[in-house]
């Protein structure tokens, strides 16, 4: 095998015609700062043009090229095939979520966890002023980090609490609450809170690490997670209001 | 609903008061004692003072919650739906066990 | 609906889960060492129990069965083992829980694990000697 060339192993299955996921083989010539989503490309475009899989911006910005690269999620565009750290690559779709065919995943139970904590802000009527919140308080410093989730499921795909109850909320929309619940100027942090305190919620979180392992945004929702858990307890206590 | 934050409290709870009572546990059995095998009467002798019966009751107390509700977890982890029934089990179980345990630490101390 | 079942399958069937982190295996060992000790505890509390209710004669002759027992002997240092595992992580575990050490979490768990290699050798060399 020529140190130029890419054997791409990937998982092909079209649920309306297979009865069983097979693994299609493909030789791909490897050019410098290659990515990942570079090579499914390059066998749709010149290999096979039946290839199916999901990409938009490829910058890392959109969140939808989240594949099972080489035993773990990761974006396909933000991944190079020189970190890989070998010319066999095997990609398979994001694990934990209903395949629509080959690489494309349906990302429905992804998102109607993510609408359950409801995933925007809701401000306090009683506000007319704008909060003071002062630069060096800190408050915001860890909730502004946490806010660069770009939904884009690895981590969703790679927690095995996910893997064994499908019922569990998962890291990514357990993150996203906890940026809302912290900020102060939010109205529904107790309805929230009653959401994410429930036994799908925060509590089948195990602190595995893996959401963290594999976010491309060096996300670590264990925290996030951790600081909810806090908040549920102090909540039940009626410490937090 | 949230009584999932107070068990997940207790857990943790239990959990560092077990490193204390069953650390000693070992520490008793593995290092302060040399024997082979133990006898009833050394035992005994162990247990006439009254911390001692402390430590073995909350060694219980927190070893059998810990145990049952860690099971718990587990089962809840894959998708436990008959929550009720599996609960008046454990809690079952766990207070047999501790009588059971209570028994066999009040032979000692007779 | 074959796409829901396909996910379902999925799951199990391609393995494809994240096996090449720490963190993940310091929860498969936590869990297989956590049931192994549930059963330990039933069946501690139940063996103490129906042998102390024939009296101490019965209860020493039941500990000379279990401690003269070679396989029993080398099934006590494992669990042991599973004991000092579990707790040990089991501290790490909780100092996640006040907030402490989500950044260093792999080598919270290797330190974790050099103090524990060294608490199971030293109870290996008493048990054996």
């Amino acid at each position: 095998m020529s140190s130029r060339e890419i054997n791409a192993k990937i998982f092909r299955y079209d649920p309306e015609v297979d009865a069983e996921p097979r693994f299609d083989e493909f030789k791909v010539p490897l050019i410098d700062n290659m990515a990942v989503l570079d090579v499914v490309m390059h066998v749709q475009n010149y290999i096979d043009k039946t290839l199916a899989f999901r990409c938009s911006c490829r910058i890392g910005m959109c969140g939808s090229c989240a594949m099972y690269i080489n035993g773990k999620p990761r974006l396909a565009c933000r991944t190079q095939v020189k970190s890989l750290g070998t010319n066999n690559i095997t990609i398979m779709p994001l694990p934990n979520l209903p395949i629509i065919r080959d690489l494309a995943t349906d990302m429905e139970p992804f998102f109607e966890k993510w609408k359950k904590i409801k995933p925007y802000y809701v401000g306090k009527s009683e506000l007319t002023e704008p909060a003071v919140i002062r630069p060096d308080s800190g408050e915001r410093e860890f909730i502004d980090q946490m806010l660069d989730c770009i939904t884009c499921g690895c981590c969703y795909g790679a927690c095995s609490m996910v893997a064994t109850n499908e019922d569990y909320i998962g890291p990514a929309a357990l993150n996203r609450a906890y940026t809302l619940i912290a900020d102060k100027r939010d109205a529904i942090r107790i309805e929230r809170i009653n959401v994410v305190g429930r036994s799908y919620g925060v509590w089948r979180c195990h602190d595995q690490f893996n959401c963290a392992e594999v976010c491309p945004k060096k996300l670590v929702p264990t925290k996030s997670i951790q600081q909810l858990k806090k908040r549920c307890v102090l909540q039940k206590f009626g410490i937090f209001k | 609903m949230l009584v999932n934050a107070i068990t997940w409290l207790l857990q943790r709870i239990s959990a560092a008061l077990l490193l204390v009572v069953l650390g000693l546990h070992l520490w008793l059995l593995y290092v302060a004692n040399p024997a082979e095998i133990i006898q009833f009467s050394e035992a005994k002798a162990r247990l006439v003072t009254g911390s001692y019966v402390t430590i073995y009751v909350l060694l219980l107390l927190f070893g059998l919650f810990h145990a049952l509700n860690g099971l718990y977890t587990v089962m809840v982890d894959t998708g436990l739906r008959a929550r009720l029934v599996t609960i008046s089990i454990l809690v079952i179980l766990g207070v047999t066990l501790f009588g059971v345990g209570l028994y066999s630490v009040v032979q000692f101390i007779m | 609906m074959p796409n829901r079942e396909m996910a379902a399958s999925q799951r199990y069937a391609t393995h494809s889960q994240v096996w090449g982190a720490v963190g993940m295996w310091a929860w498969i060992l936590h869990r297989i060492t956590g049931i192994g000790l549930v059963l330990y505890i039933l069946l501690h509390t139940t063996l103490m129990a129906s042998s102390l209710i024939r009296g101490s004669e019965a209860f020493n002759a039941m500990l000379t069965i279990l401690m003269t027992n070679p396989v029993l002997h080398y099934m006590e240092l494992l669990l042991v083992g599973a004991v000092i595992y579990h707790g040990l992580n089991g501290i790490r575990l909780l100092l996640f829980d006040i907030g402490i050490g989500f950044s260093r979490q792999k080598e919270i768990f290797w330190s974790a694990m050099a103090v524990g290699a060294a608490m199971w050798i030293y109870v290996i060399m008493i048990k054996l000697s």
